[in-house]
């Protein structure tokens, strides 16, 4: 097996959670997909020089936190442009925009809208953590922070989407 | 047995982060906060809308675009120098001159 075949077996299950993490860092679709790429690329040179993780998925989230964090971080800090057609961008083709799906895409945008409102710890707190299921302790050695201040971003980002989406909530809290 | 004062300091946030997480302590502990929420309002309110944020966030999972996936390969097998490389012809044995 060739090197970058080897890579990409080992790395292409954890692009959704890179994909994830890079749509908390950056908002248009561009600059989402920019930001994989170059972490997969900046992974992939790693790799070629034997710089290979034990756990492949909090080694990937460092380099995409990295990487954001120093190139993305400007693009980041425009004012807010989040449309609707953002949301339910590339992944969904013409023949599928029922009625069903537009309103599916408006509440998507809400729970977007609301996520984008939160610091990016808090948002990235909860993307390890609530989506992909890191340990505390886990999105604490990846994110660089005690394990005390992941905790506390972890549950103000909690209960802000719980107060941003009122509406939500009560239906989440009556299923 | 411990009094509830000793079994976790009364710090309702962090308290409700944990046991959102699934991450408060042993069954000892657990079974103390359980009982704790029954009396305290603060750290009830706490875990209520944790647990709330917390189900709302997972609604929020996408996947990446298989155009994404398809870029990533490619980039990744530029990178290594695959791309353009023709695979290299056998050479055939000379022909015997007569």
């Amino acid at each position: 097996m060739t090197n970058d075949d080897a890579f990409l077996r080992a790395t292409m299950g954890s692009m959704d959670l890179v994909y994830n993490v890079a749509r908390r860092l950056v908002r248009t679709p561009e600059d989402v997909e920019d930001l994989v790429q170059e972490t997969y690329l900046a992974a992939f040179r790693a790799w070629k020089d034997h710089r290979r993780p034990d756990r492949v998925e909090p080694w990937l989230v460092t380099i995409c936190l990295n990487l954001g964090r120093s190139r993305f971080r400007r693009l980041a800090a425009r004012p807010h442009e989040v449309e609707l057609s953002d949301v339910i961008a590339d992944t969904r083709s013409a023949e599928e925009d029922t009625e069903r799906d537009a309103l599916a895409a408006a509440e998507r945008s809400d729970l977007y809208r609301a996520m984008w409102a939160l610091p990016e710890e808090q948002r990235l707190a909860i993307t390890l953590v609530d989506l992909w299921d890191f340990s505390t302790a886990e999105a604490a050695t990846t994110m660089g922070t005690p394990r005390g201040t992941v905790l506390s971003r972890l549950h103000r980002g909690r209960k802000a989407l719980a107060l941003l989406l009122p509406e939500r909530a009560r239906e989440v809290n009556d299923r | 047995m411990m009094t509830p004062v000793k079994m976790r300091k009364h710090d309702p946030e962090r308290n409700a982060a944990e046991y959102v997480s699934g991450e408060l302590g042993g069954r000892r502990v657990r079974r103390w906060f359980d009982a704790h929420l029954l009396e305290c309002e603060d750290c009830w309110r706490e875990v209520l809308l944790g647990r709330l944020g917390r189900r709302l966030a997972t609604d929020f999972r996408e996947s990446a675009p298989s155009t994404l996936r398809d870029r990533v390969r490619a980039v990744v097998a530029l990178e290594s120098g695959r791309v353009g490389d023709r695979p290299r012809r056998r050479r055939l044995p000379r022909r015997r001159s007569r």
